[in-house]
């Protein structure tokens, strides 16, 4: 009996504290790499703690400024563009399995752009992104994404650097 | 971890953040970046570090006593509004500690990171210029890259 009242105790003190944070729709931007389902397992898990919704945002590049050079060049940019909104859909259905609510977002354009973007049309109160350590080169010419989201971001920006494969 | 996404049961696999190291630079801003810490660590029953790591003094032949003075003071006064800041946290949070130290801020935040095995580092950003980032002033992105575990960024615009 008093070990039910205490654990009915910390579960009532867990569900009021939950309420303090205040998260629930959470961005999370993907490159879907092999670490994107990583990162996205790890915003499951958050969301699952706090009850939020996620949003998976993948950016592809644009079309090449230059006009392509033959139909085949623009066939094999546009099948790239398909199978990666498949991918993306593949990666939602699979955060679905886990009874989150989540959606997907594929956006054209500049990455942290796109994804400051994507958040603001939500709403959301925490954007989640991976880290890939580049080099002071790859630093300096702005490779990795994740300072770029949040400078631009008005909300947290939680950058996952996932573990060793 | 990725496994998570496989298996069918997910209720069994939780988050576990237990340990939440929070770099502040004292600025006014730093009160809002340990309070929205304080909020996550209390969701996690997490108990958090407030760290800050004072600028090295560049003592050379030519340093007199009083700027020995001066340094030795701002450290006394920076070293008790960390205090401070912890002591007010403490009122809405109890499981709150300081940490003050000398150094390099991203290195520092980033030892006291993995001396604890933090589980998370949460930092303030600035929002600084072009130049800025470039010459490297604003810590957020230098705790990030060197960081062994998630950061979250609470910057200046988020409320």
């Amino acid at each position: 009996m008093t070990n039910q009242i205490l654990e009915r105790k910390e579960t009532d003190r867990e569900n009021s504290s939950r309420s303090d944070l205040n998260i629930r729709n959470i961005v999370v931007a993907v490159d879907l790499s092999p670490r994107s389902s990583q990162t996205a397992a790890y915003a499951v898990q958050l969301a699952q703690h706090v009850g939020a919704s996620i949003t998976l945002v993948h950016v592809f590049p644009p079309e090449p400024i230059t006009e392509f050079t033959s139909v085949q060049a623009y066939e094999t940019f546009e099948e790239g563009r398909r199978r990666t909104v498949e991918k993306l859909g593949k990666l939602v259905k699979k955060v679905r399995q886990t009874g989150i609510q989540c959606t997907d977002d594929f956006r054209v354009g500049d990455p942290a752009e796109e994804v400051a973007l994507a958040a603001q049309c939500v709403e959301a109160d925490l954007i989640i992104t991976a880290s890939h350590h580049p080099g002071v080169l790859g630093r300096v010419f702005g490779l990795d994404q994740a300072p770029r989201i949040f400078y631009r971001a008005k909300c947290p920006v939680l950058v996952y650097h996932g573990t060793a494969e | 971890m990725s496994q998570v996404l496989d298996e069918t049961d997910t209720s069994t696999y939780k988050l576990n953040i237990r340990k939440i190291v929070v770099a502040v630079d004292l600025s006014p801003h730093s009160k809002k970046t340990a309070a929205y810490a304080a909020e996550f660590a209390k969701s996690f029953g997490a108990s958090m570090t407030l760290v800050h790591a004072f600028e090295q003094e560049r003592i050379t032949e030519f340093t007199t006593q009083e700027v020995r003075e001066g340094y030795e003071e701002d450290k006394r006064d920076t070293e008790k509004a960390l205090k401070k800041l912890a002591e007010s946290v403490r009122k809405t949070y109890p499981d709150c500690y300081a940490e003050f130290r000398v150094g390099d801020p991203a290195q520092e935040v980033n030892l006291v990171a993995e001396d604890l095995q933090a589980d998370l580092i949460v930092t303030a950003s600035h929002h600084p210029g072009f130049l800025a980032r470039l010459f490297g002033i604003d810590q957020a992105p230098k705790i990030l890259h060197r960081a062994g575990c998630p950061v979250l960024v609470y910057h200046e615009g988020a409320e």
